[in-house]
């Protein structure tokens, strides 16, 4: 299955006092690609209840490799990688694709993202809609965040 | 041995579904764990002397809205290793704990830009906030 993929641009301020990207803007980052995702091109394909409420459960983000301020934006690719009843998981990778093909991954991350009833506070289920259009972008055996231990 | 920071909810921390966003509890995590480094660790006589987070989860747990109390984080250490560490944390209030945390970090030389061994008195200042993760 396809990855969705986002170009986010770095801002010369994402950058901290160690002069690489902070680790609190990566979350930035995939709030971007997430949200161009289920916000922007999910709606366009039958999804349209996910921009009105869809609150995340929980975040894990392993960090990769150093990122420093550029011109250029750089690549998120975004994936389902579990469906359940009234949660689903989006995996991330934030990456260049150098000219010859080659990928520099900085992070690999993943989300538990709850739809939600904004006006009742509460949870609700996946509708068949979303779920036709999260399964678009199923992919089980991609990348994890797994921590390293030193 | 927790650290508490006492953190203030900016007007600006909500999205607009009126809770504090997700990516904000990563500033608040942040904002407790530099406390900590600075008051404890003593980096700011030494400033390339830092860490790096090399992997961090969240789970959150209930929303944020607007508050004019600052809610607190508390922040320990779970494991010590060679040249990395691993923290907890939660982000609470006197009656809700709003999220739970770890990170994983790196001691870090800045300078030379690359990973470093823990020094003594970092060790025995980390040692006195170990407690088992929650």
């Amino acid at each position: 299955m396809p990855r969705h993929v986002t170009h986010v641009p770095l801002r010369w301020a994402d950058m901290d006092a160690f002069a690489h990207v902070n680790n609190v803007v990566y979350l930035r980052y995939l709030q971007e690609a997430r949200v161009d995702m289920l916000f922007v091109h999910a709606p366009r394909h039958g999804a349209e209840q996910l921009a009105e409420g869809v609150v995340v459960a929980r975040h894990e983000v392993g960090y990769r490799a150093p990122l420093q301020f550029r011109a250029g934006a750089v690549r998120v690719e975004t994936w389902v990688s579990a469906i359940g009843n009234a949660s689903f998981t989006l995996g991330y990778e934030v990456l260049d694709v150098n000219g010859d093909g080659e990928r520099v991954v900085y992070a690999v991350a993943s989300t538990v993202l709850v739809p939600y009833d904004l006006e009742d506070a509460r949870p609700r289920r996946v509708s068949d809609e979303e779920r036709l259009v999260l399964e678009s972008f199923l992919e089980t055996d991609g990348p994890l965040p797994g921590r390293s231990a030193a | 041995m927790r650290h508490t920071y006492e953190c203030s909810v900016r007007f600006d921390d909500l999205d607009a579904f009126g809770h504090v966003n997700n990516v904000t509890f990563a500033e608040y995590l942040q904002e407790a764990r530099v406390d900590f480094a600075y008051r404890h660790l003593a980096y700011g006589d030494a400033p390339h002397q830092g860490s790096v987070v090399v992997h961090q989860s969240i789970d959150y747990l209930a929303p944020v809205p607007f508050r004019s109390e600052p809610l607190q984080v508390h922040v320990w250490v779970t494991r010590i290793g060679t040249s990395s560490f691993d923290l907890a944390y939660e982000v609470s209030d006197a009656t809700t704990l709003f999220a739970r945390a770890t990170g994983s970090l790196v001691a870090y030389d800045v300078s030379a830009g690359s990973p470093r061994p823990i020094s003594d008195d970092e060790r025995a200042t980390l040692e006195r906030f170990v407690e088992e993760a929650a």
